[in-house]
C-alpha cells in the first residue's frame, strides 16, 4: 500500500500549507481567520467520523464544543489552561459515551432530530445552572495570545484530518462505512455495530470539545446561548454538504469555501450573505450531493471511462 | 443424537414484540452436512435464522454451537466463531463494487489477514463475480447478487453457514446454479443450514431436514425420507 494516496495527501498538505503560510502575512487579521478556519475544519472532520462514515447525521454537534467551553471556564484558574481545554475534550467524549448508547439506537431522521434536541436540552440546562448561580456570562482574562491559539487550532485541524485518514484505513472505518450502507448487513458480516458506533460517536466528540475550549479562550468569555448556538451545528452540516463527507477532503474543502465566502461577503454585503449561502446549499444538494470532493471524483471517473458509449 | 452436531437448538421461542412466531423449535445440524429447515411463508424460518445469527433475541430456548451456549453472544462474536448468516434478500451493499463487498465480508479479526486468499477462493468458485469485480453490486442480477452474498459470507471463513432463502426470487437456472454451489460447498466439508421454501430441491440436498409449520417442527427425518413422505408430497411438492 502506498504511504499516502492523493485523496489522503491533499487535505493533509492543504491544512499544513495554510497553517504555514498565514502567519507569514504578518497580520492578526489573517491569524484570526486562520483560527476560525482551522476550528471549522476540526469540527467538520470530527462530524465526518460519525455522520460521513457511519451515516448517522448529527445535527447537534455544537453540544460537544459547548461542553468543552463550559468545562474550560469552570476549571479556569483551578488548573493550567491547557489542562482545562483537555478536560473539556474529555468531558465531551465522556458525554458522547454516556448518551451514545440510547441515542445511537435510532437511525435516519430520528437520530437527526434527537441530536438536535439533545444539544438544545444541554444548552438550556447550562443556561439554567448559570442563572441559578447568578452568572450571566463568564469573562476569561489573561488567556493565551492569538498566535498560540492559532497554532493550537491548526494542530487540532491537522489532528482531525489525520484521524479521518487513519480511521478510513482501519477496520473501524470499513465497519462504519458498512453500517452506513446497510446496518443489518453489517451485523451479519461481523461488524461489532454497537461498539463501532459508540466509539465513533465518542471519537467525534473529543476534538469539538477542545475546539469549543479554544473558541472561549479566543473570545474571552463564555455565554451558554452562544457556546451552544445551534447555528454552529448547521454550519458543520453545510460544510459537509458543500465539501463532501466521504473522506478527509470534504471537510477541508467545505470549511475553506464557507470561511472564504463569509470573509468576502460578510464584510462587503452582509445583507446577502445568508441568501447566497441558502442558494448555494440548495444548488449543492440538487446538483452535487457529494460536494466538491464528489465533483472531483466524478470528473476523474469520466476521464477514466472510455470515450463514447 | 448429538454426536457430531455442530449446532443444537432446543425449545427456541419468541418473535417480534407481542407477536410470537416460534413456539419451541428443536433441531440439530450435523457437522460437515447440509441440514434443511423447510416450510411455507410465515412458518418462522427467517425468525429462526435471525435468532441463530444473534440479530433477534429469543424469549426462551437455547442455541448451542460447538457445544457452547451462544445465546448471549453478539452477532459479531458469532461471526468470529464461524457462525455466519447469509441473510434473506441478500443485503449486498449496492453502491459498492463486487470486490468491496467481498473485502468487507472479511472484516472480522479472524478473517481479515486471509482476505487475499479468500478473494481467490470466491472468484474461483464464482468466475462470474471475478468478471464483475469492479461493478457496483446493485447493478448485478438477482442470481449474481446471491452469489455475491454467498461469497461475502465465505470471506468470513465460516464453519457453519446459515443460508436464508437463497433461491428467493431467482430464475430457475440461477436456482440450479446456487444449489449446485451449495452442494459443492458441503462436498468440501462445510456445514450448512439451509432455510428454504423450495422444498423439493432442499430435501434432495439435505442430510437432515425439518419441516417448520406455524413456529414448530412438524416433521423431521433425512431429506430422502421426507421426500417420500406422503404429507410432505401433498403439502409442499404438489404431488
Amino acid at each position: 500500500m502506498r504511504l499516502l494516496t492523493t485523496r489522503e495527501a491533499v487535505p493533509l498538505l492543504l491544512v499544513a500549507a495554510i497553517a504555514a503560510v498565514l502567519p507569514l502575512l504578518g497580520s492578526d487579521y489573517y491569524l484570526g481567520v486562520g483560527f476560525i478556519l482551522f476550528g471549522w475544519i476540526a469540527l467538520a472532520q470530527s462530524w465526518t467520523v460519525v455522520s460521513g462514515l457511519a451515516g448517522y447525521i448529527s445535527l447537534g454537534h455544537v453540544v460537544f464544543a459547548g461542553i468543552g467551553g463550559y468545562v474550560l471556564v469552570l476549571t479556569w484558574g483551578a488548573v493550567p489552561v491547557w489542562a482545562g481545554a483537555l478536560l473539556g475534550a474529555l468531558a465531551a467524549g465522556l458525554f458522547a459515551l454516556l448518551v451514545g448508547l440510547p441515542v445511537l439506537r435510532v437511525r435516519g431522521p430520528y437520530f437527526v432530530i434527537l441530536t438536535f434536541g439533545l444539544a438544545e436540552f444541554a444548552k438550556y440546562v447550562v443556561i439554567n445552572i448559570e442563572n441559578a448561580l447568578g452568572r450571566f456570562g463568564r469573562l476569561i482574562l489573561g488567556g493565551p495570545p492569538l498566535e498560540t491559539l492559532y497554532w493550537a487550532m491548526a494542530a487540532l485541524a491537522l489532528a482531525g484530518t489525520l484521524a479521518v485518514v487513519a480511521i478510513r484505513r482501519l477496520r473501524l472505518g470499513a465497519g462504519l462505512v458498512a453500517i452506513r450502507e446497510d446496518e443489518l448487513a453489517a451485523d451479519t458480516i461481523g461488524v461489532p455495530t454497537v461498539r463501532f458506533k459508540l466509539f465513533a460517536f465518542a471519537l467525534s466528540a473529543l476534538l469539538p470539545g477542545f475546539v469549543g475550549a479554544l473558541f472561549v479562550l479566543r473570545t474571552g468569555y463564555f455565554e451558554p446561548a452562544q457556546a451552544f448556538d445551534p447555528v454552529i451545528s448547521f454550519t458543520i452540516v453545510t460544510m459537509a454538504i458543500v465539501g463532501g463527507s466521504a473522506d478527509a477532503r470534504g471537510p477541508v474543502f467545505g470549511a475553506l469555501f464557507l470561511v472564504a465566502l463569509s470573509e468576502l461577503l460578510w464584510s462587503n454585503f452582509p445583507q446577502v450573505y445568508m441568501i447566497v449561502l441558502g442558494a448555494l446549499l440548495v444548488g449543492f444538494v440538487l446538483f452535487a450531493p457529494n460536494g466538491v470532493a464528489g465533483l472531483f471524483e466524478r470528473r476523474r471517473a469520466a476521464a477514466a471511462a472510455p470515450a463514447g458509449g | 443424537m448429538s454426536g457430531g452436531a455442530l449446532l443444537e437448538v432446543g425449545g427456541l421461542a419468541g418473535g417480534y414484540g407481542p407477536l410470537r412466531v416460534l413456539h419451541g423449535v428443536d433441531f440439530a445440524v450435523p457437522a460437515g452436512r447440509i441440514a434443511a429447515l423447510v416450510g411455507g411463508n410465515g412458518a418462522g424460518k427467517t425468525t429462526t435464522m435471525a435468532m441463530l445469527a444473534g440479530l433477534l433475541a429469543p424469549s426462551a430456548g437455547t442455541i448451542r454451537y460447538k457445544g457452547e451456549a451462544v445465546d448471549s453472544w453478539s452477532p459479531a462474536q458469532r461471526v468470529a466463531a464461524g457462525l455466519v448468516l447469509v441473510p434473506e434478500g441478500r443485503l449486498v451493499f449496492p453502491d459498492m463494487t463486487v470486490e468491496e463487498n467481498l473485502r468487507l465480508g472479511a472484516i472480522g479479526r479472524q478473517a481479515r489477514p486471509h482476505t487475499a486468499e479468500g478473494l481467490e477462493t470466491v472468484y474461483g468458485r464464482f468466475p462470474r463475480l471475478a468478471e464483475r469485480r469492479r461493478q457496483a453490486a446493485g447493478t448485478l442480477s438477482g442470481g449474481e447478487q446471491q452469489m455475491l452474498a454467498l461469497g461475502r459470507g465465505l470471506m468470513s471463513r465460516p464453519h457453519l453457514l446459515l443460508l436464508d432463502e437463497p433461491s428467493l426470487g431467482l430464475a430457475p437456472v440461477m436456482v440450479d446454479l446456487i444449489f449446485d454451489a451449495i452442494g459443492d460447498l458441503a462436498g468440501a466439508g462445510m456445514t450448512i443450514l439451509l432455510s428454504e421454501q423450495n422444498v423439493g430441491l432442499s430435501l434432495e440436498l439435505a442430510e437432515r431436514a425439518y419441516v417448520l409449520e406455524n413456529g414448530a417442527i412438524a416433521l423431521s427425518g433425512s431429506g430422502r425420507d421426507l421426500l417420500g413422505n406422503a404429507e410432505v408430497q401433498r403439502a409442499y411438492l404438489g404431488l
